[in-house]
């Protein structure tokens, strides 16, 4: 129901702020991943079709209605709009396109479930590992010395909320980050321990509404995020606790007739149920680690970096310009990125080495395909992480435009400054 | 010869705005440590902007005073400083682009007073019937042949046009009444508020219902800078760039402008710097004075843009030098939201 709710305001915000239009149908270019250049933006009255039947997928998620055909549309809906552009990519889009996945594939009680339905065991179990992941990882991630010693980024970010009634004056101070930053890491790291516990429960309960009250009200840009765990979070508890909260209120005089999901002990788990959940629980562990596999610091690669969970952990500006070379003249052109991309793409391609190398792809192919010879790219870009001064991101002489784009190592950045 | 005299002194007004700045980089920073941003922000305001938009008005009628005494005596004599004049005017309404906000903004003076000037055209509206009155200047003209663009090409002709072409200094006089009507506006906008609304300078510095926060002040003006300095790096390339015999040029007073702007960005970092790491404030002052050092190798004024005389190829990397520090490291160090970023960010 929690996620049903979270996926309609996800799909209505986007209608209501004009997201559609700006991010999807305005951009002339789209960054895409891999493997999915296919995947373009549907004609503008599709687009925004794609997004009401998002929100009511949403919608009939929420109350129960044929809980698995309807997250299986939004799911897909939700997959095929995230995959137009890379530059929209967001760490909860993706914990919202898991959950969907889920909901899909785990057994889930349906409208006019009795408040004794049941659910395998599993299903509870696999949810709370997926909310625990974001919350260890996001720890994990928070293991590093600008973080912990120099209050990086989060002085930073403070710095700039020091209007703010109450507690504003003290957000400027540098000591100020340093603790917050050591209170985050503690909280991420620790919180789903506590949450497992039934004694500290709901003092972890409370924690974590405070927590994302806290950051959403510090952090407004982060949008749906707080609202989507705290309202995810309580499937730590024990699975019968809407029924006890509907119990009390009736002992109140008020009536709550909700179908509550249980762990039912007599449901037996089919063995490719386990099967499936130990892959997924294998491919969840993998995936965001999978950056150990890379040379250098992942803040500064971005080499497996997107699919990490690593919420609101650095701060990265870049500026990037390129310089496309025809190599029968010989003549050099620079081009300004904002010439033809949106302000969000130049932002979010301007610190990223791999949509750095696919726009330098874009405009050689696009030099090849008004009849002239695919020329050579190279770009300046520079990038400024958590406070450092700025330093070149990628070798500036290093033709970019014949560089593979995919999933392998890339030998065409400069060093980490960190 | 008409050199560099009259924007250096529009300069020189703006850095007595601000706190001062050396010419060599080694800026004499007077940081306050500890300053919160609304403090910052306040002395900004106070100290850089609003005398920005004082100095702009009172050049305004400086030059409109000039171009009188012009049109009332042409001669050599009489053209020199009323061009001394306009430039010196021209200038310090640039140097003001860096806080085109409040007033400005709302007015839409640049069109008024400094819009891109198309010189044939204002040659034809010259040729033909010329507007002579503020009001069908303000109301009934082409923003590409009114403002100081156009009263700077109609300055370029000799002291004799003056004098055998009345509707020359009809049209002159009627261009700058405009520009004196639209700086002082917008100097009383920030001074005393306009049309009921309070004073700009106390909306910007956070009070009354409207009000500002510093991070809405920081984030306009930032992203105004980084705006500016794209659209110069952009057009200095393509110079720089352009095919051996290819008519590509610079448009007209586009050195000039820049120059005028450096002063605007100077005074900026003179307040603003309190907020970020005295090392990048110094960086920042350096490579300002870089591009003002190449641009003073340079004639200054809108007519004798040269862009070979600036090396375009060369002020183009020193302006992307400067954009890049301050689209990585200030944006970063103010936490500067950059335009148009709304989508909810997490990552």
């Amino acid at each position: 129901m929690a996620f049903g709710a979270a996926a309609t305001l996800v799909a209505v915000r986007f209608l209501a702020r004009g997201w559609v239009e700006r991010l999807y149908l305005e951009p002339d270019f789209h960054f895409t991943y891999p493997g999915l250049s296919w995947v373009r933006p549907l004609p503008g009255p599709a687009m925004y079709a794609l997004f009401a039947v998002m929100a009511v997928a949403g919608i009939a998620l929420a109350s129960g209605w044929r809980p698995r055909w309807s997250a299986a549309v939004f799911v897909v809906a939700f997959v095929y709009v995230e995959a137009i552009d890379a530059t929209t990519y967001l760490n909860h889009y993706e914990l919202i396109t898991l959950l969907g996945v889920l909901c899909v594939a785990l057994p889930l009680p349906g409208s006019g479930a009795s408040t004794r339905a049941t659910v395998p065991v599993v299903t509870v179990w696999i949810l709370r590992f997926q909310l625990g992941l974001v919350y260890f990882f996001a720890g994990l991630g928070k293991v590093d010395a600008d973080w912990l010693f120099r209050g990086e980024p989060l002085h930073t970010w403070l710095s700039g909320r020091t209007e703010l009634p109450l507690v504003g004056s003290w957000l400027g101070l540098p000591w100020v980050a340093v603790v917050l930053s050591w209170a985050g890491a503690v909280f991420d790291l620790s919180v789903v321990a506590f949450l497992l516990q039934r004694r500290t429960r709901a003092i972890a309960y409370g924690a974590v509404v405070g927590f994302h009250l806290a950051t959403g009200w510090l952090f407004p840009a982060i949008g749906t995020f707080p609202l989507l765990m705290v309202a995810l979070t309580p499937v730590f508890f024990e699975p019968d606790w809407p029924e006890r909260v509907a119990r009390r209120w009736r002992s109140n005089g008020l009536g709550v007739g909700d179908a509550v999901a249980q762990v039912g002990p007599q449901r037996q788990i089919a063995r490719w149920v386990l099967a499936g959940a130990a892959v997924w629980v294998a491919v969840q562990l993998v995936v965001p680690l999978r950056h150990l596999a890379y040379p250098g610091d992942v803040r500064w690669t971005e080499e497996g970096y997107r699919w990490s969970w690593r919420v609101l952990l650095t701060e990265k500006e870049g500026v990037a310009t390129f310089r496309v070379t025809d190599p029968a003249t010989g003549r050099t052109r620079t081009v300004f990125p904002s010439d033809e991309l949106a302000p969000f793409q130049v932002k979010a391609m301007s610190v990223r080495p791999d949509l750095i190398r696919q726009y330098a792809h874009h405009l050689a192919d696009a030099a090849e395909e008004s009849g002239r010879v695919r020329p050579q790219v190279r770009a300046d870009v520079w990038v400024s992480i958590a406070g450092h001064p700025r330093a070149r991101l990628m070798n500036p002489d290093v033709d970019l435009a014949s560089e593979p784009l995919g999933f392998g190592p890339a030998d065409d950045l400069e060093p980490s400054p960190l | 010869m008409i050199r560099s005299v009259a924007i250096r002194s529009s300069l020189v007004a703006l850095a007595l705005v601000g706190s001062g700045c050396g010419g060599d980089g080694e800026k004499a920073t007077d940081s306050t440590p500890g300053m919160t941003r609304e403090e910052a922000v306040g002395a900004f305001v106070s100290e850089v902007v609003v005398p920005a938009n004082e100095v702009a008005a009172d050049s305004a009628e400086a030059a409109a005073s000039a171009v009188a005494a012009l049109c009332a005596s042409p001669s050599e004599a009489s053209l020199v400083p009323a061009r001394a004049a306009v430039a010196a005017g021209w200038g310090a309404w640039r140097a003001t682009d860096t806080f085109d906000m409040g007033p400005a903004m709302d007015r839409r003076s640049t069109s008024v007073v400094s819009y891109k000037v198309d010189p044939e055209k204002v040659d034809v509206a010259l040729a033909a019937t010329p507007p002579t009155d503020p009001e069908t200047v303000r109301n009934r003209t082409s923003s590409s042949v009114r403002g100081y663009g156009a009263a700077w090409h109609l300055l370029t002709a000799d002291a004799a046009a003056f004098a055998g072409q009345p509707q020359r200094c009809a049209y002159l006089s009627a261009v700058l009444a405009v520009i004196v009507e639209e700086a002082g506006a917008v100097r009383d906008g920030w001074t005393d508020g306009l049309d009921g609304a309070p004073a700009f300078r106390e909306t910007a510095t956070g009070s009354g219902s409207d009000a500002l926060t510093s991070t809405d002040v920081i984030d306009a003006v930032v992203n105004m800078q980084l705006s500016q300095l794209e659209t110069s790096a952009k057009l200095l390339t393509a110079v720089a760039e352009a095919e051996p015999g290819s008519t590509h040029e610079l448009p007209a007073g586009e050195l000039f402008q820049l120059s005028a702007q450096m002063g605007g960005f100077s005074a900026t970092y003179d307040r603003l710097g309190d907020l970020l790491d005295p090392a990048l404030v110094k960086t920042v002052a350096k490579e300002i004075a870089t591009i003002e050092r190449l641009l003073s190798e340079a004639s200054m004024l809108p007519s004798e843009v040269d862009p070979t005389a600036a090396d375009a190829g060369e002020v183009a990397e020193a302006v992307e030098a400067l954009r890049s520090t301050i689209a990585t490291e200030v944006v970063s160090a103010l936490d500067v939201t950059i335009s148009f970023s709304e989508n909810d960010g997490d990552s």
